[in-house]
């Protein structure tokens, strides 16, 4: 079997040949827009028409309309990159529909001087654009659709990323422009208030004529979607984070904000990613499809429905069927917005190659001239007719606002800023006394208040006592704006933040933060004798830790409300993480009532922070008697973590104590006394050193202690060729861990004599973990021999540890004699392999391929949501990616890396040096995801260096064992992933993480004496195996059924959910034959859809089958009960 | 319109020490925060500069940033305040300048007498670097005043009050550390003079004519003559090209997409960095437009 692909030994650093290379043109649809509209599958009772498309238009980004029902549109052909010479020409476009038959017949350019704009708002007088680093106001001063003067309101944003820089305008209920910007964003505006920093992403919001420009939230990767639902709650979308709809409040943190210790999670994890954003406010959608969200999954050709609906102080958000599906390699709907006709109208940016990290920004498949407005209406029913807002009488104006149709409302309310003020002031006053005003109608009428900036302090009160909890939560936001301005502010709060409904008490929570007094937090201490949620929970930690500076004083003067709640406390105390907390929570350390979870975390805490008396009072705690063992084990791994890290003990080790624990074989104490170098522990840990089970515990404890004698036994451990050569690797390490040089001397000899990988992966793991690490073991390899196995091996291990390895690889190529050979495919190559995929690939095949354990793919990668975390979910791969980007990602891993997967390469100030991807970083600590999966904090003040490593963490090679015909199927299953076919993920919430029980003789007999319930529920050890469905979310019976014990037809899996609200949760299994249910102890017959009253908090269920009944593959989905209050979410990643 | 007539409602134009000695071929970068670098969109300064020292052939380079401090923590992009100090100096490394404008103190100013420690100890270690790396000529500028514009606008009293401590500052540092000085703040009116029409957009950032009033005063400290000898025409002509020069130059220092270009992810697209010192023929093109058209000028005047 002749390998096709050339292992690679060798990162190459190829120049990017991508741009010169002549690619297939095939790819490239045909632009006709005819044919284009002919590809798109509706779903029942949607037609499509063509509004607009170039040459009227070109390359839309971003659009919004105006109060004349016409279509704003920022355009930009420059798109990534301005060449030099080049003109920065791109433009602003006005369409206008002057007929209403629903096409634009007038397309206008407002203006084209400009540089990649990526937003736009109409409105007063003008737009406001984003343009690179600057907000521009373009002014219109005759009405001829020209721009006649520019101003800059705001500068200082960042560029780093083009698809990153400040997007997604939307007019908030309140007058405000909120707009967002992306990861790679660092932005320092100065305003008449202050300067205003946001590192990474976030949302802003704007409020031109006070020049007040704030942070709303903070994460995201491209937050580009953004809307507020009828009572100003808002939504956003991310394009490369995957969790489909956000709730964001003020003050919420996302994946991945800069300096978040804590984040909150979106509403659908494992969706594809999604671009723009709107809510269904129009008359004419039928009543189901109102409040419904509407966005595009710009990568799968796809546009979106999500259906929201309350729940707790959030929302749950289930996804509908697609708007609009389509193989068109071209569609790419990256915004939505409702016309003033009702209808939806999709900005369709067109391009067969989206992104610019990974895709040459020179490609010549750009495409930089067409582009499409789509517009979606719904058969048969009446289209909504446009308010003509040319009157400058404030009452006429003002009527709108009871419009059923958001569009006029939200018009009306920015068209109030162009009239005379204390005009629109009295007509606001008179629409309210009006006999059968509704809540919402005054809600309408208050934010127009705001709109024009008068606080009505009367009409607030009002709405914060509305029957309808959503309608207090609105004015509590305005409260959040207005609270230097309403006198009786704490008063108010002081109502909200008992309210029974959670979302008015996160509201409170907010307005309270926003304030930032100790008296606010007084009041905000009243939220924890009600429910906490989630949000709830983020919000309060969130205040505690922002206004600590406010209430620990005034904690430590008795003066904040305790009455009696000690969780309360603890919680705010922990949240702040400041030392002198520490003695506020001795009493409850020491108590023997917290046990369990809430200990751990408060020891943590201790480790963390304390000072050598508060370590005397946490090691006290640990030994008490009533101390469970697992909570006291957890104690002494905290301490060792103080005495590594921060080298703080207590002042009194007990040594007497310890001994006696190391002398009953306490593991965790014997790796105590060997963190604290307790010597006369030394002589009962040697006499471990004899059995190999033993030695693995006490080798390290050894390498701790460091003594002469200690080091002497290692050594002569190494030297005994008697022992395992894994207990002679692990002596090597102890030794390294007091003396790098003396140890690598011995791990070289090693290397040479391994007959296994095993105890090389341990030396190598260790050595590149070490700063000079690397360089010694190159230095002491060369001149020697390894065998090709051993070095090959190594080689890929280095070259994927994003250190500072060449001279290693080199040295262990030398000694190994292996060839580099060229991992890189010729342009000729390159193009015989793209054909092969077209005209051979089997998809069907390259998922078979994909699924092998040996190739590890599934290890890193999930798919929907079911897979590793540590490569990026490859949903969407095929639509996204271009074939020969796909070929070139397996080849050569480092050349191409999705944003958020770069390898962090993180050195302490002791000389480790951690690889792992980088999961958040905040002012304390940084959190690294590692190769196998689990997440490390590294503290900041440990940290020496943190860099990004341009090598991927994707080892090379990995494909290298493929046949040709293998490779070509699984880059054709790669590069079908996500577009419309077979190879979509379906939209349910499918069970795609399994975990599945190989039945060896061990687990059937434990079956065969306990049965199967006690078996599966107890507290038995079990060798569960991961395993992830197919993309059709189909778990495959083969891969189930692995028996070797007493009864071959017996198989099981299980999968878990995460229940946030309690309540009766709904299973949904295809085809039920020979499947048993097993959850909560109970185990039934499996019905097609079965509904459980569930807990919070993390539940398994057991799927049993019989495979002498059951012949098809399984396929079960989690599905929401309908009257039920409760839920759940499947868990997903590795 | 003549321009003399506008010098002459300025009132209280303080330099300190002699005036700035212009030699030929001065290469002149202006460092700041939003003051300086919305400068680039009207271009005044250099215009005026350009013209009253047209024998000199002086070149312009803008490095303003938005919100920048003396410590240069808006141009860290992914990094601490102290990378965008490293990145600063890798600039005035690359553009070598013999003359270097500085207006810091806006942003610093938000933080009243507290701040004025950290302001100082970070002003003198830029000068510091600036000499080190280009032995350039340094002069300071102090931030000019806000206006007070009026509800829903908030009041800049305060504000003002905090910018005339910041230049006293400026000023005593200036004589320590031997660079001019150039009183913005008072040349401009201190904050007490009510200009009609305003010349800031919302009290703290300046309009076009609040840019011409800049480039006069800043002319008349250094003692400048000879704008009012151009034609107004003739002067725009001229600083259109200064913009497009000026739009050339920021594409050439601050280019989007930097960690592509050399960030972080330079592996990847890094190759396009090739293109960035494509511009500096065109912008050297600009410049000799600009030297060709302010002499023509000067010789149609003569």
């Amino acid at each position: 079997m002749k390998s096709f692909l050339f292992i690679c030994f060798t990162v190459i650093q190829s120049a990017n040949l991508l741009a010169q290379r002549n690619l297939p043109q095939s790819e490239i649809p045909d632009p006709n827009p005819m044919k284009q509209m002919e590809s798109f599958i509706l779903d029942e009772g949607l037609e499509i028409n063509l509004f607009a498309s170039d040459p009227m238009i070109s390359k839309p980004i971003g659009m919004n309309w105006d109060e004349n029902g016409r279509l704003w549109v920022v355009s930009s052909r420059l798109y990534p990159h301005i060449k030099p010479g080049q003109r920065s020409d791109d433009q602003v476009i006005v369409l206008e529909d002057s007929d209403g038959n629903g096409v634009a017949d007038k397309s206008t350019v407002f203006a084209e001087d400009l540089l990649i704009p990526t937003g736009i708002m109409p409105g007063d007088g003008g737009a406001y654009v984003a343009n690179s680093t600057e907000i521009l106001f373009m002014q219109d001063l005759d009405g001829d659709l020209k721009e006649d003067k520019r101003t800059v309101v705001l500068s200082g944003f960042g560029t780093e990323d083009t698809h990153h820089i400040i997007h997604a305008f939307r007019g908030g209920p309140d007058g405000m422009i909120y707009f967002n910007q992306s990861i790679y964003i660092h932005s320092h505006v100065e305003t008449p208030h202050g300067v205003r920093r946001l590192m990474a992403g976030g949302i802003w919001h704007y409020r031109p004529e006070t020049g007040e420009l704030d942070v709303f939230s903070r994460g995201f990767v491209n937050s580009w979607g953004h809307v507020f639902d009828r009572y100003g709650q808002s939504f956003a979308t991310d394009g490369a984070y995957g969790e489909g709809i956000n709730y964001v409040f003020p003050g919420s943190v996302f994946f991945t904000a800069y300096n978040a210790k804590r984040i909150l999670r979106g509403l659908n994890p494992g969706q594809p990613k999604q671009c723009g954003l709107e809510i269904v406010n129009s008359k004419h959608f039928p009543d189901s499809w109102q409040g419904n969200l509407i966005t595009n999954d710009f990568r799968g050709h796809r546009v979106n429905r999500f259906v929201v609906s309350d729940s707790g102080s959030g929302f749950i958000s289930r996804q509908a069927k697609d708007l609009i599906r389509t193989k068109h390699k071209s569609f790419r709907p990256i915004d939505v917005k409702i016309g003033p006709d009702g209808a939806l109208y999709i900005a369709d940016w067109y391009n067969p190659i989206i992104q610019h990290g990974e895709v040459d920004f020179r490609d010549p498949r750009r495409d930089h001239v067409h582009g499409r407005i789509w517009r979606v209406t719904y058969k048969g029913r009446d289209l909504s007719k446009l308010s003509k807002f040319t009157t400058n009488d404030a009452s006429s104006v003002v009527s709108n606002l009871r419009s059923p149709d958001g569009f006029t409302r939200h018009f009306a309310k920015r068209n109030l800023r162009k009239i005379n003020r204390s005009q629109v002031i009295d007509a606001l006053e008179e629409l309210e006394q009006t006999k059968d005003v509704s809540d919402e109608d005054k809600l309408e009428i208050l934010w127009s208040h705001q709109a024009v900036n008068d606080v009505n302090e009367d009409l607030l009160k009002d709405l914060l006592n509305s029957e309808d909890h959503r309608i207090r939560a609105a004015a509590v936001r305005v409260l959040y704006h207005w609270h230097q301005k309403v006198k009786e502010s704490l008063n108010l709060l002081d109502v909200a933040i008992k309210d029974d409904n959670p979302r008015v008490r996160l509201e409170a929570i907010s307005t309270l933060r926003n304030m930032g007094t100790g008296e606010a937090f007084n009041l905000i201490m009243d939220a924890f004798d009600s429910e906490i949620d989630a949000n709830i929970d983020f919000a309060l930690w969130l205040a505690a830790r922002e206004m600590k500076d406010k209430w620990l004083p005034l904690l430590q003067k008795g003066m904040i409300n305790i009455k009696g709640r000690h969780s309360a406390l603890q919680f705010i105390l922990k949240a702040s993480e400041e030392q002198e907390a520490l003695k506020l929570l001795a009493a409850s350390l020491s108590s023997p009532e917290l046990k369990g979870s809430g200990f751990r975390e408060l020891a943590s805490l201790y480790a963390d922070l304390g000072k050598p008396e508060d370590l005397d009072l946490l090691y006290n705690a640990a030994l008490i008697n009533e101390r469970v063992v697992d909570d006291r084990d957890h104690v002494f791994a905290e301490l060792i973590r103080a005495s590594k890290d921060r080298g703080v003990q207590p002042n009194d080790l007990k040594l007497n104590k310890l001994i006696s624990l190391v002398r009953s074989n306490n593991d965790q104490a014997a790796r105590l006394s060997g963190a604290w170098k307790v010597l006369e522990a030394k002589d009962v840990i040697i006499s471990w050193l004899a059995d190999d089970d033993k030695a693995e515990l006490a080798i390290p404890v050894l390498g701790d202690m460091g003594d002469v004698e200690s080091i002497s036994k290692l050594v002569k451990l190494v030297n005994d060729g008697a022992r395992s050569e894994l207990v002679r690797a692990h002596a090597i390490i102890a030794i390294g861990n007091s003396s790098l040089n003396k140890a690598v001397k011995h791990a070289s000899a090693l290397m040479v004599e391994a007959k296994s990988v095993e105890p090389v992966k341990k030396l190598l793991d260790f050595f590149l973990a070490r700063k000079d690490g690397p360089k010694l073991l190159a230095d002491q390899i060369s001149g020697k021999r390894i065998s090709s196995e051993i070095a090959g091996f190594s080689v890929r291990i280095a070259a994927s540890s994003g250190g500072e390895t060449k001279e290693l690889i080199q040295a262990l190529s030398k000694a190994g004699s292996l060839k580099a050979i060229q991992s890189g495919l010729s342009d000729k190559e390159m193009i015989g392999v793209i054909d092969s995929v077209r005209v051979e690939g089997d998809p069907a095949r390259g998922q078979e391929v994909y699924r092998r354990s040996a190739l590890l793919c599934q290890s890193c990668h999930a798919i929907g949501g079911g897979g590793g975390v540590i490569g990026p979910d490859l949903v969407s791969m095929g639509s996204s990616a271009p074939v020969d980007y796909i070929i070139d990602s397996l080849l050569d891993p480092a050349k191409k890396i999705k944003e958020g997967y770069h390898t962090t390469v993180i050195t302490t100030k002791r000389g480790e040096v951690i690889t792992g991807g980088l999961v958040r970083e905040s002012d304390g600590e940084v959190v690294v995801r590692m190769a196998d999966g689990s997440f490390k904090d590294i503290k900041r003040n440990l940290i020496s260096k943190i860099e990004v490593s341009p090598v991927s963490l994707m080892p090379p090679g990995l494909t290298a064992s493929l046949r040709k015909d293998e490779f070509v199927d699984l880059v054709s299953f790669l590069s079908s992933l996500g577009k419309e076919g077979a190879y979509k993920t379906p939209s349910g919430r499918y069970v795609r993480r399994w975990r599945v029980l190989p039945i060896d003789s061990k687990t059937s007999g434990l079956i065969k004496t306990e049965g199967i319930q006690f078996t599966l529920s107890g507290e038995n050890e079990l060798p569960w195996r991961p395993a992830y469905s197919l993309v059709s979310a189909r778990l495959p019976l083969s891969e189930i059924g692995i028996n070797t014990g007493f009864n071959n037809n017996l198989s099981i899996a299980k999968f878990e959910i995460e229940v946030s609200i309690p309540g009766k949760i709904g299973i949904k299994i295809k085809e039920t034959e020979g499947l048993q249910i097993l959850t909560g102890g109970e185990m039934m017959d499996a019905n097609e859809e079965s509904h459980f009253n569930f807990t919070k908090g993390n539940h398994e269920i057991f799927v049993i089958v019989d495979r002498a009944v059951r012949k098809s593959d399984l396929l079960v989905e989690l599905i929401d009960v309908k009257g039920s209050k409760g839920v759940a979410e499947l868990k997903v990643g590795p | 319109m003549k321009f003399k007539i506008l010098i002459t409602i300025l009132l209280n134009i303080v330099s300190f020490a002699k005036a700035v000695e212009f030699k030929s071929n001065d290469r002149v970068v202006l460092l700041g925060n939003t003051f300086i670098e919305r400068d680039v969109n009207f271009g005044y300064i250099e215009t005026y500069l350009s013209i009253a020292l047209v024998d000199k052939k002086l070149t312009f380079r803008n490095l303003g940033w938005s919100g920048d401090t003396v410590h240069c923590h808006a141009r860290s992009y992914f990094g601490p305040p102290k990378e965008g100090f490293n990145r600063l100096t890798r600039h005035i490394e690359f553009l070598k300048p013999t003359i270097v404008l500085i207006c810091y103190g806006a942003v610093a100013a938000y933080e009243g007498k507290d701040g004025i420690g950290s302001f100082e100890q970070g002003y003198e270690k830029l000068i510091d670097m600036i000499r080190a790396k280009a032995g350039a000529r340094i002069v300071l500028v102090s931030p000019p005043p806000c206006e007070n514009l009026g509800s829903p606008l908030p009041d800049m009293v305060l504000q003002n009050s905090n910018l005339g401590m910041y230049t006293k500052v400026i000023q005593k540092l200036a004589k320590r550390k031997e660079c001019d000085f150039v009183d913005l703040f008072t040349a401009l009116g201190a904050g007490k003079l009510r200009m009609v029409p305003p010349v800031t957009i919302n009290g703290v950032h300046f309009s076009s004519q609040g840019y011409q009033k800049v480039a006069l005063a800043l002319g008349d400290a250094l003692k400048l003559e000879g704008i009012e000898k151009v034609a107004k025409s003739d002067m725009e002509r001229l600083r259109s090209i200064v913009l497009e020069k000026n739009r050339l130059f920021f594409n050439r220092w601050r280019p989007q997409n930097e960690t592509y270009l050399h960030g972080f992810r330079k592996h990847e697209q890094g190759n396009n960095a090739k293109e960035i010192p494509m511009f500096d023929p065109l912008i050297e093109q600009k410049e000799k437009t600009i030297h060709d058209l302010a002499s023509s000028f000067l010789r149609r005047k003569k």
